[in-house]
């Protein structure tokens, strides 16, 4: 029986997606949290989404994963980021209801058959001959498997930081866990510490609301789900912009001495695209103020969030600074901001399954791999699951390319690069950018969702119909021809475009800057029926199709290295014209691919190109001997 | 070096020293060998036989020209030093017809060899073993000077410091951009269009000033081309012969191969100097009415110097006032007249007695001047304010950068997409690592957290 099930450690959006995954492939799968009531809780700001994690949401959402769905549920907000840019970087970014987004989470895991959640805490694993075989709890019981997939986020060995108050914890109010990382330590992992941190929580009636400027969502909602309808469910609320004022930055820099960082307990790294207040005080000292944003935790709670404001002050100083931001002078602290500091695994030490190096059948997904945020949390989880299960089943891993997926680029940068501090996707992570985007994930992921076969039969035939109509469109677009006589060019002089002097595309037409596809109906092309989706997508294939030919130009270029694989435990050292720098970090990495081995830091072009001649010489050997 | 060779490319390469010998030759290899080869040897056949040696003149395809009797040798798949379909052509051994060889192989399609890509071919092809590859290379190294490597050090330490300036800036741009991008919840202080625009304009304009400065430089490798420009009976060959017979340091001397131009190589004061005897205007005289007087001499964009020469013994004809007063501004010119033994009053308001120099081819009257001349135009540069001496792929892959920044400058102009400039800016950027052999990597996010307050 053991041989069929899987154990993910920790129900946090990792766990979540990767317990869900497992599951659905038929693995008896245990999903053990140490508060069943915290199941897929988010920890820090209410939005799911936002520029490329909505990207990664789209993709986990289009592979069979769940969080799109549950965020669409459950907003109370949504916004498409950089609308007014071009669509490669517009990010759809959902305020959720937190409570609501647990909850709704939770009653789709008790829907799925094969899914055990078991409230517990995991103290050791059960490693022998190099293959992870099961889990210890606490109370000392053993729980054989045959993967374990570890999501414990800030947990392992986490500690609170409140001002020079130091608590175990792996977030406010829940203990953190100990054994797992210690153990790993001991078996020659590089196990680091990293810190992140979160605001204060206030209560909405503390709030004087009257000096704040409402930030409202869209009017349009593009949901990130394939299942979900095409309005939200939940009512829509705003949020409210406020700044900190130079008093604020007066009292902060009166007590660095009493922040936990600046007074040097912290020794973790943390994000730089998310620092505290302290360090924006200190590093941006120039600026007069710093903008803030009130965000509702939920329909149902007086739960406002700081976004903007983290901190590990103490509690006195947090209470003198808030109150110098407009609007907060009255305010009421609900919870103070705190920073947590935890361990991770320097992510170079897993592979691109997720699956540890050194250790079979132990996957890592999430914080522990040294990333933040929950879509890069989910997105791993995922794969993780996925990966495991492939493997039970004895098939071909799973793996997405830099060209296809926001979430390729995640596993990519991580098991090649690694991370030195929370790592957070950004577009300009993406060397393929003008590829991956929100509107074409179908598209692009089409076949793969096919041979994951996570998804209902419907909406697959939904998802192969959309994609089906956007080729379509597309070259129906490209192929019609519009000829240069006086209806056509009045219309042009119409809508202020140069007039045709020979015959062209409709597409080429809809390509004229201030143009869009809708221009073609005027020329006769009926592209009524199509979606609105459907509409988006072909129209910005057409209007970039000049961009996106270069970018795939550039991609069938890097095709030769990028899909040669290199054979499994490659003896570098063997390898003529290497460094021994190289030897010793393409050894411990073990690339997947050529290309892969060309991104890892220290690794020369000089020595990708001794590699390819090596396996080229090493393939070749045989038939000489023949 | 390129991060990644392209395998598939046919390349091309000089195989011989640089610098004059009795022959130099261009290697060709790749799939499209024999096809590259016959844009610039037209009498190489379709399907020539391995190890044989086809003989016939080389010409610049898009002008017919002939410039060098050649003999080509094929190597057939399989035969060859790399394995590939090979053609080897071997030319006058003068770097000015084997640059003009490379040129027009790459014109057509051929990409220039990287140092050693011959044997990493050989190797990949398995023709020889990788420590066969590594004994040619350090045959190859230990045969170079020293004091050539040396200033090469020197040269390419102070390239690299402008290349590099060039980098940062594009890097520090486009973190403008990308945070703009990537940040734009969070009400960040960047550039606007105008600026981003006004940055890579100055961009832009800094690495065509390496490239104008290069290129002036250029004469210090290849030679300083000085073409002698007039009517058939104005005395140009006899200026030339005066020249060649004058100076003591003669390099070689040798007729063109073509049917109306004479080359002789000189050292001026330690300058190459590269004079070209150009056939007699008014032998183009269709060729000039068919193309107009300036395209006359773009033809000659290859001359870096235009001698003009004049008649002092009879008034200017009316088509050498056209020809005169239509020299491309750009173009260094010098305006001559010889026969200054026989000199006439010269009425023409086209003749500036102040500037012109007169002189006699017969006598050798005013040939110091026109030396000294020739040396001033090309400037009394200072070894600091020299420009660097790029090679072709250098200057090619440095051009690419200028035209990515152009275009990027054209998509802000037009307020597209800042996703799109950051798109060609990229791509530029990957250029300039090109040419100093890096990889890109994360420096762009790092100065975007170092120059901006950020916090989700």
């Amino acid at each position: 029986m053991s041989s069929r099930r899987i154990i993910v450690v920790g129900a946090g959006h990792a766990g979540v997606e990767a317990a869900a995954v497992c599951a659905r492939k038929g693995f008896e799968t245990m999903l053990i949290t140490s508060r069943l009531d915290r199941i897929a809780a988010m920890s820090c700001n209410p939005s799911i989404g936002g520029l490329a994690k909505g990207h990664m949401v789209r993709e986990i959402d289009i592979l069979g994963g769940l969080m799109g769905r549950v965020a669409d549920q459950t907003c109370i907000q949504f916004k498409r980021l950089n609308s007014k840019k071009g669509p490669a970087v517009r990010g759809s970014r959902a305020q959720c209801d937190k409570d609501l987004y647990a909850a709704t989470m939770r009653a789709l895991l008790e829907t799925i058959p094969n899914l055990t959640l078991f409230e517990g805490e995991v103290h050791s694993l059960d490693v022998r001959e190099k293959k992870c075989q099961g889990v210890y709890l606490k109370d000392g019981s053993h729980i054989p498997a045959a993967s374990v997939i570890i999501t414990t986020g800030t947990f392992m060995n986490g500690v609170l930081f409140v001002g020079d108050q130091k608590t175990s914890g792996g977030r406010i109010g829940e203990a953190a866990t100990q054994g797992i990382s210690d153990q790993l330590r001991e078996w020659g992992f590089d196990v680091r510490r990293l810190k992140t941190g979160t605001p204060a929580r206030l209560h909405r009636d503390s709030i004087d609301w009257s000096v704040t400027e409402p930030q409202h969502g869209d009017e349009e909602f593009y949901p990130f789900s394939i299942y979900s309808s095409a309005k939200p469910l939940l009512p829509q609320v705003a949020c409210y912009l406020t700044h900190t004022t130079q008093k604020t930055h007066e009292i902060i820099r009166e007590n660095l001495h009493r922040s936990p960082l600046y007074a040097g307990l912290i020794e973790g790294v943390g994000p730089r695209y998310c620092p505290s207040i302290e360090d924006k005080v200190v590093r941006f000292e120039h600026k007069e103020r710093h903008q803030t944003f009130l965000e509702p935790e939920g329909l149902n709670t007086d739960l406002i969030y700081l976004q903007g404001i983290s901190t590990s002050l103490p509690q006195d100083v947090q209470d003198q600074f808030l109150r110098t931001i407009r609007g907060l002078e009255n305010v009421k602290v609900a919870r103070y901001g705190y920073a947590v500091e935890y361990d991770f695994i320097e992510p170079t030490q897993i592979n691109s399954y997720l699956e540890t190096r050194s250790i079979e059948g132990l996957y890592l997904a999430g914080q522990i791999n040294g990333t933040s945020g929950y879509e890069e949390a989910a997105a791993q989880g995922f794969l993780a699951g996925v990966n495991a299960s492939l493997k039970l089943e004895e098939k071909e891993p799973f793996l997405l390319k830099r060209h296809e997926a926001y979430m390729g680029v995640l596993v990519d940068d991580l098991v090649t690069k690694g991370t030195l501090e929370p790592y957070r996707m950004f577009t300009s992570r993406a060397e393929y950018r003008l590829l991956l985007r929100e509107d074409n994930t179908h598209v692009r992921l089409l076949n793969y969702a096919e041979r994951l076969n996570l998804h209902e039969p419907a909406a697959i035939d939904k998802m192969r119909e959309d994609v089906a109509k956007h080729h379509e469109l597309v070259k129906k677009l490209e192929e019609t021809i519009i000829y240069p006589n006086k209806k056509a060019n009045d219309v042009l002089i119409e809508l202020q475009s140069p007039v045709l002097q020979k015959p062209q595309s409709a597409a080429s037409i809809i390509r004229r800057s201030g143009l869009d596809i809708h221009v073609a109906t005027q020329f006769g092309v009926d592209i009524h029926g199509y979606p609105r989706g459907t509409l988006d997508s072909a129209e910005i294939e057409i209007k970039y199709s000049g961009y996106i030919h270069r970018q795939n130009d550039f991609i069938d270029q890097m095709s030769r290295i990028e899909d040669e694989r290199l054979p499994m435990n490659l003896d570098y050292s063997s390898v003529r014209g290497l460094s021994m720098e190289e030897v010793e970090k393409l050894t411990s990495v073990q690339p997947v691919t050529l290309g892969q081995a060309s991104r890892l830091s220290g690794v020369n072009p000089s020595a990708i190109q001794a590699i390819s001649i090596y396996l080229k010489t090493r393939a070749r050997r045989p038939q000489e001997l023949q | 070096m390129a991060r990644y060779r392209n395998d598939a490319d046919t390349i091309c390469a000089q195989i011989t020293p640089y610098g004059q010998s009795g022959v130099g030759v261009i290697r060709i290899s790749g799939s499209a060998a024999v096809q590259q080869v016959k844009k610039l040897c037209p009498f190489f056949p379709d399907s020539p036989e391995s190890h044989r040696a086809y003989y016939g003149m080389a010409e610049d395809p898009a002008t017919h020209k002939k410039f060098d009797e050649v003999i080509a040798l094929y190597f057939k798949k399989g035969k060859s030093f790399t394995g590939e379909e090979t053609v080897e052509v071997s030319f006058h051994g003068n770097p000015i017809i084997l640059n003009r060889g490379l040129e027009i192989l790459v014109q057509s399609g051929c990409r220039l060899a990287e140092p050693g890509e011959f044997t990493y071919r050989a190797v990949l092809s398995g023709r020889i073993d990788l420590l066969q590859a590594e004994n040619i290379l350090s045959l190859i190294q230990a045969q170079s000077p020293r004091a050539l490597e040396q200033l090469t050090h020197q040269l390419q330490g102070s390239f690299s410091k402008t290349i590099l300036e060039a980098e940062h800036e594009t890097v520090a741009l486009l973190a403008q951009i990308e945070a703009n991008i990537d940040f734009a919840v969070e009400n960040l202080e960047t550039l606007t269009r105008k600026e981003v625009q006004g940055k890579l304009t100055l961009l832009r304009k800094y690495c065509e000033e390496v490239l104008l400065k290069a290129e002036q430089a250029r004469p210090a490798l290849d030679g300083l081309k000085v073409g002698l420009f007039g009517l058939p009976n104005v005395g140009k060959s006899s200026l030339l012969n005066a020249l060649i017979g004058q100076d003591r340091a003669i390099v070689s001397s040798r007729p063109g191969t073509t049917r109306d131009r004479v080359e002789a190589q000189l050292l001026w004061e330690g300058v190459p100097v590269i004079l070209i005897d150009t056939a007699g205007l008014r032998n183009d005289a269709e060729e000039i009415e068919e193309l107009g007087i300036a395209k006359t001499w773009e033809a000659w964009t290859e001359v870096d110097v235009i001698v003009f020469v004049g008649d002092a013994s009879r008034e200017l004809e009316q088509e050498e006032a056209q020809l005169l007063s239509q020299i491309p501004e750009h173009k260094k010119k010098i305006v001559i007249f010889n026969k200054c033994d026989q000199r006439k009053n010269l009425s023409s308001p086209l003749v500036d007695f102040e500037a012109d120099i007169f002189v006699s081819a017969k006598t050798g009257e005013g040939l110091d001047v026109l030396k000294q001349k020739v040396l001033e135009s090309w400037g009394n540069q200072t070894q600091e304010d020299q420009g660097f001496l790029m090679r072709p792929r250098q200057r090619q892959v440095l051009s690419e950068f200028v035209a990515g920044i152009l275009r990027a400058e054209n998509i802000a102009l037009r307020e597209e997409g800042d996703e799109f400039v950051a798109f060609e800016m990229h791509e530029a950027l990957a250029k300039l690592r090109q040419l100093q052999g890096k990889d890109v990597g994360e420096e762009v996010l790092d100065q975007v957290f170092s120059e901006f307050c950020i916090g989700k």
